[in-house]
């Protein structure tokens, strides 16, 4: 798995709590984290191309502004469109961006991991809590697309 | 006023084309006019750019504006069409700031697009740059600005609560354009310190969170109202990431106050640079002492995502950016010491985009749909209408056709009031009108 951290305050945290939930139940190898440089929009063709090459599931976080809810939904249906299954997480109020784009691309059913909202403002046993209450449906989401 | 039974039937027309736009959703909440096929032919002939051309995309949302969609939304916004190129320029000078394009009109933040018009063009088309200029009352302000902004909505989808996730957004959402007053200015324009020459007319796009009112009226020394604005800028609630974007609206009596006691626009900037700073221990008690490991964003240093920001007591941090040219324009009525404080989005790495308006010489086809319906009432009596003209002046010649009603034809000034009326939306006039020999 290569976790997808877009830069938003605490996504990267949030991903490495789950990651070590994935790990340490699923057996789930995470082959390495990549930072986007810029949230709102979706990772450059390059970079996406340089994940695909290298591993088979992403997890990606965290889509909780507007700009970057609909790029991390982006970049979860383009990885898909490349064979590479991804769940994306927004948190709850952007959920209706994350339908809008999702729409966009054609995909009217595209689902993705909801988080509770904030996410920012967690700390770190925060954290924890939000990643033991979603683990399950990064599972789900991830398992149904294989 | 008075009307009659035709002027109320066409009312209720105009009524229930409006209503139509609103059902349609092609709207910002105002009434929007509806567009023609004349009027987007008038439009579109004020321009040589191609009408699929491409002013600006969102290639992650799969949606780009080309110039046939900008003139439309321009029309529905209520712009004339010799507007049309500065709407054109300012829809360049957005896309090449970077901000609309990047995502950010999707943004929380709720940023607005905001304009500055500089040069001739301003007096062209009668852009206010004085009294009032944040507030309403001038068309071309108006209109100008709403263009872009409807098309972002109908263009781009971007409609409140869905793409456009605006927390509470910004009052200049709803339309910030305004005239730079080159003529109360101590200083060459801003577009000329961008490369323009003085009788250029241009466009500054800025992304704007927020205009900061700035009362200085007792203000007497240069160091004073800098001391002000520098206070005004450094304001803990501006602060997303590190530094913030800003940019100066000085009223003429400020920027002469300024300008007499030594300072220019880099001596300003230079000031505001060295004195817009806030303590350490006041970004310890709003929780932004520490900064995030990717973006940069101001967060508490003890947060899980911080990496930095653990600086001694006493400390002052500087909020401007060292490498931000920011605006200074002069605008707004010489009567007060007032000014504000624009706060652009972003650390102020990015500057605003200043764009050339490149006015077509205005073509007669504009006007011809208007001129065509005064031929073809004039053939009702007999008569027809011949016309010529270029840059917003048309000849018209009225010449005998049949000539069966000599009486029926109206005397020469008041068909020209009629025709002028008639012409007055698109800011064309009528020059020499010539009325066929009766005798």
């Amino acid at each position: 798995m290569t976790l997808l951290d877009n830069g938003k305050v605490n996504g990267a945290q949030l991903l490495n709590e789950i990651a070590e939930l994935l790990v340490r139940d699923h057996g789930v190898t995470v082959v390495g984290t990549v930072a986007k440089q810029w949230a709102g929009q979706p990772l450059e063709p390059a970079d996406r191309a340089a994940i695909v090459e290298r591993t088979d599931v992403v997890l990606t976080a965290i889509g909780d502004c507007g700009s970057c809810s609909a790029a991390t939904i982006a970049d979860g249906i383009l990885l898909e469109l490349e064979g590479i299954p991804t769940a994306s997480i927004c948190t709850t109020p952007f959920v209706v961006t994350g339908r809008a784009i999702a729409r966009s691309y054609g995909l009217d059913d595209y689902s993705f991991v909801e988080a509770e909202h904030p996410v920012a403002s967690l700390d770190r046993d925060g954290l924890r809590g939000r990643a033991e209450t979603i683990v399950s449906d990064v599972v789900k989401i991830l398992v149904s697309r294989q | 006023m008075t009307a009659t039974s035709t002027d109320h039937a066409r009312i209720e027309d105009a009524a229930s084309v409006i209503e139509a736009c609103y059902e349609q959703g092609w709207t910002d909440g105002l009434p929007t006019v509806p567009c023609s096929e004349s009027a987007l032919a008038a439009f579109l002939a004020t321009t040589t750019r191609a009408p699929d051309e491409i002013v600006l995309e969102m290639p992650h949302l799969d949606r780009a504006c080309t110039v046939r969609l900008a003139a439309v939304n321009a029309i529905m916004a209520g712009c004339r069409p010799d507007y049309f190129p500065v709407v054109l320029a300012a829809w360049d000078a957005m896309a090449a700031e970077g901000w609309a394009g990047s995502g950010m009109w999707q943004s929380t933040t709720g940023l607005a697009p905001g304009l500055v018009i500089h040069g001739p063009i301003r007096e062209q088309i009668d852009v206010n740059s004085g009294a009032s200029i944040f507030g309403p009352g001038t068309r071309a302000n108006a209109t100008i600005a709403r263009a872009l902004r409807l098309a972002a909505g109908n263009v781009f989808g971007l409609t409140p609560g869905t793409l456009d996730q605006s927390t509470q957004g910004t009052p200049g959402k709803y339309y910030l354009c305004f005239g730079e007053n080159q003529e109360q200015s101590p200083w060459p324009g801003h577009h000329e310190t961008r490369g323009f020459a003085a009788d250029d007319s241009a466009v500054t796009a800025i992304s704007l969170r927020s205009v900061v009112h700035l009362e200085a009226r007792q203000a007497s020394t240069a160091e004073q109202l800098l001391f002000d604005i520098a206070g005004t800028i450094a304001r803990t609630g501006a602060l997303l990431q590190e530094t913030v974007g800003s940019g100066l609206v000085l009223s003429p009596e400020h920027a002469h106050l300024l300008a007499d006691q030594g300072f220019d626009r880099n001596r300003i900037r230079a000031f505001l640079r060295e004195h817009a700073t806030i303590t350490i221990e006041e970004l310890r008690r709003v929780g932004k002492d520490g900064i995030s490991a990717v973006q940069r964003l101001r967060l508490p240093a003890d947060h899980p995502d911080a990496v930095e920001g653990r600086a001694a007591n006493g400390a002052r941090v500087q909020v401007l950016h060292p490498d931000d040219e920011f605006p200074i324009i002069v605008a707004g009525a010489w009567n007060c010491g007032i000014s504000a404080v624009v706060e652009r989005f972003g650390t102020g790495a990015v500057p605003p985009a200043t764009v050339r308006i490149d006015a077509k010489s205005r073509d007669i086809v504009e006007v011809e749909p208007i001129l065509r319906d005064f031929d073809e009432s004039l053939r009702r009596d007999g008569f027809g209408g011949r016309w010529s003209g270029s840059d917003g002046v048309v000849r018209f010649e009225v010449r005998t056709v049949t000539a069966d009603c000599a009486d029926c034809l109206v005397p020469e000034p008041v068909l020209r009031r009629m025709l002028d009326a008639a012409l007055q939306p698109t800011g064309w006039q009528v020059g020499e009108l010539v009325m066929p020999d009766l005798s």
